[in-house]
């Protein structure tokens, strides 16, 4: 079944070249960003942007749907669901490709209830996948989930555009909530499509790929914080 | 006024992140019950850390966007603490009349600020 979907290299390297080309992603190594976490970095990206493109937000549809259908199987969900607001539409497009019910989770309840933070029809032991458009630590990922479990279904599969993959955590909290990430791409991903076509000067590549390799230490050498806590 | 100042340390220790600013929302919330008189006062603190958050979403933020609102939200913390430590009625009303209406400000995400 595996071998009619392109390989993950192949998804990966495009999905990193798409995002460059649309200048989704920003590198800065003498003025870092903030992340929400408080994490200094040289690196941010902004897979929205990738709304605005339909070719590529085609392209970004048929990879999610093939990774799915080869690391989950063909019919493993009941529906999809979008977490706000970034992953709504590429729920949205993923649902329509399946051919599924959509639902989209809100960040906080409206009001009380079991389905106080979910819109759309839910239905008990529905399987539902979660997507977003990335993940950085994985908190976000985890309160959606909670959020379809609250109100009945089986959320145990996730996907994103892009996983920052640089902090252990991630997986292994995902993990305990028994929650399986899959994703398109990584900034490791982009680094090696920066490296291979020159892309940025070796000075900040350099600077990503230290703060990639060591993202609290590089953190903490410019100010940001030393740890995270999801 | 160590609710306030507390507050804000909140703010400076986490990285003046987004999750800073939630932690300052949790402390706001808190201080509404414990300190009920300047109930008023922290409900727009509460208000203006709730501002950033649905302006960044989970999106990192520039240098820039990061200390100008810090120091936009400094100001705030300084105007209602210098107001509700001299007592005046009316210099608390105008205080938390003005913050009221700088929360109504928007954000600046313009990403031009790196």
């Amino acid at each position: 079944m595996s071998s009619d979907f392109p390989s993950r290299q192949v998804i990966a390297e495009t999905t990193a070249k798409m995002l460059l080309e649309i200048d989704a992603v920003h590198f800065s190594a003498d003025k870092p960003f903030t992340f929400t976490s408080g994490i200094a970095s040289p690196v941010y990206i902004d897979c929205r942007k990738i709304i605005s493109y339909p070719r590529i937000r085609e392209m970004i549809t048929n990879f999610s749907v093939s990774v799915i259908l080869s690391e989950v199987g063909l019919e493993q969900f009941d529906a999809i669901a979008g977490g706000e607001t970034a992953g709504i539409p590429f729920a949205a497009w993923i649902a329509a490709e399946m051919g599924l019910p959509m639902q989209y989770v809100r960040k906080k309840p409206k009001g009380f209830g079991r389905d106080a933070q979910i819109e759309g029809t839910i239905t008990d032991n529905q399987r539902v996948l979660l997507v977003e458009d990335l993940t950085t630590d994985g908190g976000s990922k985890i309160n959606f989930c909670k959020a379809l479990r609250k109100a009945g279904a089986k959320a145990d599969h996730t996907i994103v555009v892009f996983y920052y993959d640089i902090f252990e955590q991630t997986r292994e909290k995902l993990t305990a909530d028994g929650i399986k990430l899959h994703s398109l791409a990584t900034w490791w991903d982009v680094l090696a499509v920066c490296k291979a076509e020159n892309h940025f000067d070796t000075h900040t590549l350099g600077q990503v790929e230290a703060f990639l390799n060591a993202p609290l230490e590089w953190s903490g050498k410019n100010g940001g914080a030393t740890s995270i806590s999801i | 006024m160590m609710m306030f100042e507390h507050i804000l340390k909140t703010l400076s220790e986490n990285g003046k992140s987004g999750q800073a600013y939630s932690k300052v929302i949790k402390h706001s919330e808190k201080a509404m019950k414990e300190d009920s008189d300047r109930a008023a006062g922290y409900l727009l603190l509460k208000i203006l850390a709730d501002r950033f958050i649905e302006a960044t979403g989970r999106m990192a933020t520039t240098v820039t966007q990061t200390e100008n609102e810090y120091k936009i939200f400094s100001n705030h913390v300084g105007t209602l603490s210098d107001a509700y430590i001299a007592g005046d009625p009316a210099g608390i009303s105008d205080a938390l009349n003005k913050v009221s209406l700088a929360s109504l400000e928007p954000f600046d995400s313009s990403f031009s600020t790196i």
